[in-house]
């Protein structure tokens, strides 16, 4: 029997406002997605930091477009031993070397060339020097592809070296020569033997780049 | 309109909010899943190839040996504390030596690679530290063809080699030392004149970090 005085139930108040059972389990569901999205935000934000330091020491090619060319320079097996990972996304890209008028920028009109195949491979470069005659030597994957011997006349006045690559992964437009290596020798002074000194033009040196055939 | 009509608008409203704000939060939590999943497959897969190396007091030295594939290939994974200054010093048989500066400002890790390597019957060794690289040849024709056919029975220590060690920033300690055996080295003697070289230890290399150079 019904107690004549019972009061009916209440329903639940939040902040004044009526709150259903409902509501309860869209909020939670609400509160529950945004802490895993800022949870992610705070790992992401540790993790990024961690990921580059780690790439630093141990380089890698990363390709996030496959459509362009991606470079990295990886640590090299030997002193006179240059590597690099590469992702190659068509059958016309060349790797040029060129050993004299190389300038602060732009490309000689001289030089060696190989096609390269398309794909994710290394390029490594190496050098020998043999009673003052320069080997330079490509292979690709381990595969000879180009071969440049040079004498130098101002090799023994020192260089300066630059180069668009780094060992962080980095991606060109396909049509863009991307350079590995920019050596420019050092010139004799006039009237001043044995002293050397920075070309200001062109000059010897060695230019490694990868360029497109249009 | 009716307080029920009202109530019952208001209560969708609330609902509807509610529903937007819980997908939007969703969406970005997906997002920021994936891109947190992307980070962390990258972080182990690289850590799976250098190993990890937990800085338990960033005021010390730590070190860790790598496995590599190569037996003449040592390689570490190092970290130096920020205003580290000490000399690396890569000594070959007392017959040549190759030293260089490690200063730091600020806390830096790097990885830390010792090569050996056989051209023309010469064995050459090969140091880098993080970019810093620099090679070294002239292995007496004893310690040449001890690395060449006896490197099973030399004695390598290669620090870290059991797992991460720590040094105050000014304390000495060698890296690696690799050293003929005395039995074997009486007994490679007698088939290598080697008398031409001066006295022979038995020492091949010995990689050092000291304070000053010797």
């Amino acid at each position: 029997m019904m107690k004549p005085d019972a009061e009916p139930t209440k329903p639940k108040r939040l902040f004044g406002m009526q709150v259903g059972l409902r509501q309860l389990l869209l909020a939670t569901l609400c509160a529950g997605v945004w802490f895993a999205h800022w949870a992610n935000q705070d790992a992401i934000a540790r993790l990024e930091p961690r990921l580059a330091n780690l790439q630093t020491l141990s380089p890698e090619l990363i390709v996030a477009d496959p459509n362009k060319i991606a470079v990295v320079q990886l640590p090299p097996p030997w002193f006179s031993t240059s590597r690099w990972g590469v992702n190659v996304p068509t059958d016309n890209v060349r790797i040029c070397i060129a050993t004299e008028d190389v300038d602060h920028s732009g490309f000689p009109a001289k030089y060696e060339s190989a096609l390269l195949p398309k794909g994710q491979y290394e390029i490594q470069f190496d050098e020998q020097i043999e009673t003052g005659m320069h080997r330079f030597q490509v292979t690709q994957d381990g595969q000879p592809c180009l071969k440049v011997e040079k004498l130098f006349l101002n090799s023994a006045g020192g260089y300066s070296t630059s180069s668009e690559v780094s060992n962080r992964s980095k991606q060109f437009d396909e049509h863009v020569p991307v350079v590995l290596i920019r050596r420019r020798y050092s010139v004799p002074v006039l009237g001043s033997p044995g002293s050397f000194q920075s070309a200001t033009g062109p000059a010897e040196g060695l230019l490694l780049w990868l360029q497109t055939d249009h | 309109m009716s307080e029920s009509t009202i109530k019952s608008y208001w209560r969708l409203l609330v609902d509807g909010f509610i529903i937007v704000l819980t997908l939007i939060g969703g969406y970005l939590a997906v997002q920021s899943g994936r891109q947190r999943a992307l980070l962390s497959s990258q972080v182990s897969r690289i850590e799976k190839r250098i190993g990890t190396l937990p800085i338990s007091d960033p005021r010390l030295v730590h070190i860790l040996a790598l496995e590599t594939e190569n037996p003449l290939e040592f390689k570490w994974r190092i970290y130096f504390p920020a205003n580290y200054k000490m000399t690396r010093f890569l000594q070959s048989n007392s017959s040549s030596s190759t030293s260089g500066e490690i200063s730091t400002t600020k806390p830096t890790e790097m990885i830390a690679r010792v090569r050996f390597r056989e051209t023309n019957g010469n064995v050459e060794c090969y140091s880098s530290f993080g970019v810093m690289g620099s090679s070294m040849g002239g292995q007496r024709p004893i310690c040449a063809a001890a690395i060449r056919e006896k490197l099973d029975q030399l004695e390598i220590e290669q620090l870290g080699k059991e797992g991460l060690v720590m040094f105050e920033p000014d304390e000495e300690f060698t890296l690696l030392r690799i050293a003929i055996p005395s039995p074997l080295l009486q007994e490679m003697k007698l088939t290598f004149d080697d008398s031409g070289f001066g006295n022979l230890s038995g020492e091949i290399s010995r990689l050092q970090f000291l304070k000053h150079a010797p």
